[in-house]
């Protein structure tokens, strides 16, 4: 069986996170830390070099992009602020419906495997 | 206020990290750290043990992973093309776009090899990349302007300017041929002169041919405002000719000739390469006057074994600055391109950041 458009590819639990913790606005590292945590409830706790390997290859890949804010992390530092792109919400968007329906299929099969 | 012991062995640990990576995302990183050990001391010993394990177990991980990542991003800035508009190239587009450079050279080094004697072979070689070199010009011309088209297209360019150009000069030296009683003037400076119109007459030939193609053809204006220095890649095979014209007549000139396409095939390498359009424009620039100042060097050099060499020194040295003489043309014909930016942006393409 062959799907006439390619469905997004699939993403690890740590970038579906962090690409939820942008949903609601604009956020630079730390918040996104927290952000995580909250929407997690705690079963998530990213490392900090972890978060930014991620945020550097999404970035790369065009899912989420650096805004200029005007914050400053230190004189002359301006700190990195992210959001998601239009590309980024397809991407997180599609791995909801995947979840969703691996979880429709693990209801439909898990009840017989117990039995 | 002294820092926490996690925040410490972070910071050596960092160092370990590539220094775009640190310059990029230390600082961040390490505030991300600072505060999160602040949250975790509020909330008891075991909270801040538990970070320091998890901060510090992805550490190497995340070091290799960036290690990883810059080397093949730096694989990636390698590659010819990468900087082009649609880049980087296929090996086959790689191959179209030095196949202009490729027959000339191949025909001088194989003419060389075979000692003038041209077999069936050598023939055969060279019919099949003249071949090759037609279905370049076939496609380039029906995907309207490929990048990787744009040397070999040149050459169709060349044959449509030295046309007119031909026409141009053999009215203006017929019309003034009485004044000075012979085909050339004999005072060099007048020759000088006529040099000079004839080069003005040229760019003017190559700018009209080009503004004709920019008005007709949609797609080369968006790439010429894209990347104008793909323009000059456009007309840098125009120099391939003059390595060879004006030294029919001359024996022994083959290797300087092939120093000349390498410094070109060099140019263009470079070009593809470099990821500042004013850098590859230099490059192209320096290429062409390398490639014909080896030309001048050579005829200097070989003259005096010539059958119609003559003691005379003037003549040695005119015969040699022939190639040279015609560089002024070839350089501002190469810069000719940094106009497209001064086209009104109302016009054709307007890009984002002009639109912006």
């Amino acid at each position: 069986m062959t799907n006439a458009t390619p469905s997004p590819p699939p993403v690890s639990e740590p970038v579906f996170f962090i690409l939820l913790s942008l949903v609601s606005g604009q956020k630079h590292g730390y918040a996104i830390l927290q952000e995580i945590q909250v929407i997690s409830h705690e079963t998530l706790l990213l490392s900090t070099s972890t978060l930014y390997g991620a945020l550097s290859r999404l970035e790369e890949q065009g899912y989420i992009r650096r805004v200029p804010t005007g914050q400053q992390l230190a004189p002359g530092l301006p700190r990195k602020v992210y959001e998601l792109t239009s590309n980024g919400l397809t991407l997180l968007h599609g791995e909801a419906e995947r979840l969703h329906r691996m979880n429709h299929i693990a209801q439909q099969y898990l009840p017989k495997a117990s039995a | 206020m002294r820092s926490h012991w996690i925040l410490s062995i972070y910071r050596i640990i960092l160092a370990l990290f590539p220094i775009r990576y640190r310059d990029e995302y230390g600082e961040e990183l390490l505030y991300a750290v600072r505060m999160s050990v602040e949250q975790a001391q509020a909330k008891g010993r075991l909270f801040v043990i538990r970070l320091a394990w998890r901060e510090l177990r992805d550490l190497p991980g995340a070091c290799l992973q960036a290690h990883l990542s810059e080397r093949r991003g730096l694989m990636m800035k390698l590659q010819p093309g990468a900087y082009l508009p649609d880049g980087p190239f296929k090996f086959w587009q790689l191959a179209a776009v030095f196949l202009p450079f490729t027959i000339p050279m191949l025909g001088v080094a194989l003419g060389l090899s075979a000692g003038g004697n041209f077999t069936n072979l050598l023939c055969g070689i060279g019919v099949l990349f003249l071949g090759l070199l037609f279905i370049v010009w076939i496609t380039g011309l029906v995907k309207v302007f490929p990048i990787w088209t744009l040397p070999s297209l040149g050459l169709i360019l060349f044959f449509f300017a030295y046309g007119l150009y031909l026409i141009s000069q053999a009215v203006t030296l017929t019309v003034l041929r009485p004044i000075w009683g012979s085909y050339w003037p004999d005072s060099i400076f007048i020759r000088l002169l006529m040099y000079t119109w004839f080069n003005l007459v040229y760019i003017a030939i190559v700018a009209l041919i080009m503004m004709i193609l920019l008005v007709l053809s949609k797609p080369l204006l968006q790439l010429a405002r894209r990347d104008w220095s793909l323009l000059s890649f456009f007309v840098y095979t125009l120099t391939i000719p003059y390595v060879f014209m004006n030294s029919d007549e001359y024996q022994g000139l083959e290797p300087y000739q092939l120093i000349s396409i390498l410094i070109l095939i060099a140019g263009a390498v470079f070009f593809i390469i470099l990821p500042s359009r004013w850098t590859r424009l230099l490059m192209l620039l320096a290429a062409t006057l390398l490639a014909l100042t080896t030309v001048s060097l050579g005829i200097y050099q070989i003259f005096p074994v010539q059958e119609f060499a003559t003691p005379i020194l003037s003549f040695r040295v005119w015969e040699a600055l022939q190639p040279v003489l015609d560089l002024p043309a070839l350089l501002i014909i190469l810069c000719l391109p940094l106009l497209v930016n001064r086209l009104p942006a109302s016009y054709g393409y307007k890009s984002p950041a002009t639109a912006a």
